[in-house]
């Protein structure tokens, strides 16, 4: 029946069908024009519309200078030490004598720049005064006044006395300080036994210097030589004290904890505690970081679960064992993370045990507390048992003096120092006096700002090198230009050996890097797989773009016919 | 394996490559809502009831629900989440610390959680705060297919930009060594695309492959667990008896059996250092559990040379009080001296102060102008528009 019916009307139309009357030329222009029309619409105000609305902003980053900065091209081949050298007592030839062949000792022992040990002989009187009042044989002014520019601030400052005996080299107990008696004659071997003195003592600095150069920068063959110049142990041992140490931070917090199994000690002097030990060595360290003190106490919260203490027979008490100590943090039910302001917390706990299990020790050891790299420290405290004023029953105290905080504190305190970073007092045989080590302290953990604030520049760059995709807004390359700008003041500050400012530039130039990093606007566009962009655009593109191509394709080919009829 | 301490020792000195490993952290994720996806959310809590148990605090751990089982309406034991008919441990218990919930759990907020990119004031217990020697474990669970992972109902995450965030991580290290693991359909895709290196990624199936439930409770009307985390938890619930078990990864993966599981679980090595024969003698606590070395101090020669040290220190911050106070009683002289020459000017100065005060209001003001100016602009477009779509065709 289809066919039927489909056959004759073609043949009818074929045949009979009226042809369309010819299109009038205006007609014909105004539907070129119309064509055109769209399709100027289309290329001047669609296309550059969906580029606009679709395209990602991305700021101009300086990444090759962001990688430069990462792979430790900019950091300073040389940073030196500035070591002071005063001579009251010493004709001024003899001591620039001294100087010289000490610097030349040093120079020859230890070829790696950075932290190099640079003597400087210095005028030691303040200018003025202390000149006209001494009236001595010797009063020459010898060396570089203290106060000029072109000197750093002193790592060492050395008091050089004349002596009859033989050579002496005696560190102050506390300050950074050390006086050297130099015997009147034999003076060459004085300027040997000086230079190892001094490159003994910032051996260790210097280690620690170039293993953060290794595990930081990418370009560290310097660092890498001298590493494999030093002893073996000796390296694996700072290795470990740098890991034990909190990652250098411009801020921190330490908490203080008493936790008890049962509900007594309740309280604790602890105000007293920290002002005697704690707030000097805060105050000291002020001026590397920002410290923030808090303090808590809960009771009836005892250790982890999973622990069971040991009993042993024939001594009192229960004993903890070595490998459980690692599970003794009773992290549900402690509230040891307040998430207050930036910075990591440190936490130190004391920990008073329940009457039954007292004393509880550590099986195998003497000492009551242990250090948990990156976390803080924990001391259990064995109070005395008294017996109570009125059943006579033996019971814990119910209050913590300052005297039974003494020891505790005390730990904390060489915790503190240790979690830190700070180098141990007595470290291979040599007491360092304490000025010296928090100065150490301070130098590291301003070389370890300075050379992450670069690595995450070379983190920043690689990443907009990789992803395509990442939106980068402005203010991201305002902070690196930031953090690029106070890199390089931290760089002139090492030159000159000036620590304070290094110091400032380093922590902005850190804080800068890290905000520039963890940007909340560059989170990558949710990936897009080429079929879903497909699916997209083309239910979208396919309605209108057929007609508009058919109609282009038309006009090109009226306008391709009529150019070839006009040539004939 | 004796030796690889000491291995890793003298690498370090030439690259510092094994960064030591000192702290854990889990982020545990549910991808789905729903009542009749109640299994997702208890192998979830299954999970963070595991790690916490071997000892990572909660700080700690992260954990995405979408959903609260425990107090949906169709519950008959509500304020409970089991993850076994014989409901012998409820998962919700008196101390859940669920970070994200609800409507929080989107595909952005993960990768902003995995690469920290938050806005400021975002809690840290609500972050990813790692460094260079955490290890991570991820756990992910939820509805997925080939290279995506569904988040609820709405929108999915790709293994492309999982592949990417782990490797903005690994660029910032973020990380020492991860453990990835999922259980949805299909889940063996999910880490296909990972390329950055230190990850063990684990899955519990091939590609067009379903993951499938373990079994359901009838009363509580719905499927609690699903099969491979069922058995990855009875691994560990029953081998791994705390945390200073030595079982490894291998010993984990080898306890893979098809026929309980039903599907092909697949593991991944080979972005791992050292590859599977290093990665299979990772231990299992080194992710699920807090591993912390520990230094007992005995000896006391320390503590007297610090009390010594401290002794100095006093004596030195007396010196620098003594300092501070004559600077500044030369300061307050000085600033006597400013204060009698600005006297005069006191009033302006008042003057000058709440004007200061105002400030911050002014600036208020100020972008709220601009503001203004594009409102009274975005208006005279539109009225021009107005205008001319009216009178064209009259002009005409």
């Amino acid at each position: 029946m289809e066919k039927l019916s489909a056959e004759p009307p073609t043949v009818v139309s074929a045949s009979t069908s009226k042809q369309p009357p010819p299109e009038k030329p205006e007609a014909v222009s105004l539907r070129t024009k119309i064509v055109l029309s769209f399709w100027a619409v289309i290329l001047f105000l669609g296309l550059p519309t969906w580029w606009q609305t679709t395209s990602i902003y991305r700021a101009d980053l300086p990444l090759q200078d962001m990688l430069n900065w990462a792979d430790g091209f900019n950091t300073p081949t040389a940073i030196p030490l500035h070591i002071w050298i005063s001579s009251p007592h010493i004709s001024c030839s003899d001591a620039e004598r001294i100087v010289r062949d000490t610097q030349q000792a040093l120079d020859d022992l230890n070829e790696y720049p950075t932290l190099h040990q640079r003597l400087h002989l210095v005028n030691s009187r303040p200018s003025g005064q202390a000149d006209k009042k001494e009236k001595g044989p010797l009063r020459t002014s010898c060396g570089e006044d203290t106060s000029s520019p072109s000197l750093g601030d002193p790592a060492l400052k050395v008091h050089l006395e004349p002596a009859n005996e033989g050579f002496a080299f005696e560190l102050d107990p506390v300050i950074a300080e050390a006086v050297v008696r130099v015997p009147r004659n034999a003076a060459t071997n004085t300027s040997q036994q000086l230079a190892e003195h001094l490159y003994g003592l910032f051996r260790e600095e210097q280690i620690a210097a170039a293993l953060q150069t290794v595990s930081l920068a990418s370009h560290s063959q310097h660092a890498q030589a001298f590493l494999r110049s030093q002893p073996y142990d000796r390296v694996t041992k700072i290795e470990k004290q740098v890991n034990r140490a909190y990652k250098s931070s411009p801020e921190f917090h330490l908490t203080f904890s008493l936790f008890t199994a049962s509900g007594a000690p309740s309280s604790w002097d602890v105000q007293d505690a920290l002002k005697e030990h704690i707030s000097p060595l805060v105050q000291a360290l002020s001026s590397t970081s920002k410290f923030d003190v808090t303090t808590q106490i809960q009771l009836y919260s005892s250790y982890s679960p999973a622990i069971k203490p040991i009993i042993k027979d024939g001594l009192e008490g229960t004993f903890l064992q070595q490998k459980d100590l690692t599970a003794f943090v009773n992290a549900a039910e402690w509230p040891l993370a307040p998430s207050i302001g930036y910075g990591p917390t440190i936490n130190f706990i004391l920990y008073v045990p329940a009457k039954d299990e007292i004393p509880l020790r550590i099986d195998g050891v003497e000492g009551t507390s242990w250090l948990i790299p990156q976390w803080g420290g924990i001391q259990i405290l064995n109070p005395p048992l008294s017996p109570d004023a009125i059943h006579g029953v033996v019971s814990l105290p119910p209050h913590l003096t300052k005297d039974l905080l003494r020891q505790p504190f005390e730990a904390f305190a060489s915790q503190l120092l240790s979690v830190l970073g700070v180098p141990q007092a007595d470290q291979f045989g040599k007491v360092l006096p304490l000025q010296l080590r928090l100065d150490v302290y301070k130098r590291f953990s301003t070389f370890t700002l300075y050379l992450k604030a670069a690595s995450s520049l070379g983190s920043l760059a690689r990443l907009a090198q990789r992803l395509s995709n990442i939106p980068i807004p402005k203010h991201v390359a305002e902070l690196v230009d930031d953090a690029i700008g106070n890199l390089t003041a931290a760089r002139h500050a090492f030159l000159e050996s000036r620590w304070d400012s290094a110091l400032t530039h380093s922590e902005i130039a850190y804080s800068d890097s890290e905000k520039a990093f963890f940007d909340k606007s560059m989170v990558g566009q949710v990936y897009f797989p080429d079929e879903h962009k497909v699916a997209v655009y083309l239910p979208l593109l396919g309605p209108i773009g057929v007609p508009l191509l058919v109609g282009l394709l038309r006009e090109l080919k009226r306008f391709a016919t009529r150019m070839r009829g006009l040539r004939k | 394996m004796r030796l690889s301490p000491f291995l890793c020792a003298l690498l370090s000195i030439v690259t510092a490559a094994c960064a030591a490993h000192t702290s854990n952290w889990a982020v545990l994720v549910s991808t789905s809502r729903f009542w009749f996806n109640y299994r997702h959310l208890a192998n979830t809590l299954s999970l963070y009831r595991t790690v916490k148990r071997l000892g990572i605090p909660d700080s700690q751990i992260l954990l995405l629900l979408p959903d609260d089982m425990a107090c949906n309406p169709r519950n008959a034991f509500s304020g409970t989440v089991y993850s076994n008919a014989d409901r012998r441990m409820d998962l919700y218990g008196e101390n859940v610390e669920v970070d994200y919930r609800g409507y929080e759990v989107t595909v952005e907020n993960f990768i902003r959680l995995l690469t920290d990119r938050w806005e400021e004031g975002v809690p840290a217990s609500k972050r990813l705060q790692t460094d260079e020697g955490s290890n991570i474990l991820i756990y992910m669970t939820g509805h997925g297919g080939s290279e995506f992972l569904k988040f609820q109902d709405s929108e999915e995450i790709s293994s492309w930009d999982l592949a990417d965030a782990f490797s903005q991580m690994r660029e910032k290290k973020r990380y020492n060594e991860m453990l990835f693991m999922i259980d949805t359909c299909q889940a063996n895709t999910m880490y296909r695309q990972f390329y950055a290196p230190g990850i063990i990624a684990t899955g519990s199936s091939e590609e067009d492959e379903s993951s499938y439930s373990h079994h359901a409770d009838n009363d509580v009307g719905v499927a609690v667990i699903d099969r491979w985390t069922y058995y990855v938890l009875e691994f560990l619930e029953t081998q791994v008896s705390g945390p200073t078990s030595d079982k490894t990864l291998g010993d984990l993966f080898d306890s893979y059996d098809v026929d309980k599981i039903h599907s092909n679980p697949g593991v991944r090595w080979d972005l791992f250092p050292g590859g599977e024969q290093a990665g299979r003698s990772r231990r299992v606590v080194d992710f699920f559990g807090n591993v912390q070395s520990v230094e007992i101090q005995g000896n006391r020669s320390d503590r007297e040379l610090l009390r010594d040290d401290l002794e100095g220190l006093r004596r030195l911050v007396h010196e620098y009080e003594a300092f501070a106070t004559t600077q500044e009683s030369n300061a307050t002289e000085m600033s006597d001296v400013l204060q009698r020459r600005t006297e005069s000017a006191s009033k302006k100065g008042s003057n000058q102060w709440t004007k200061e005060t105002q400030n911050p209001v002014g600036r208020m003001k100020t972008s709220e102008t601009t503001q203004w100016t594009r409102r009274v602009g975005g208006a005279t477009v539109l009225s021009g528009l107005a205008a001319l779509w009216y009178f064209a065709p009259k002009l005409v």
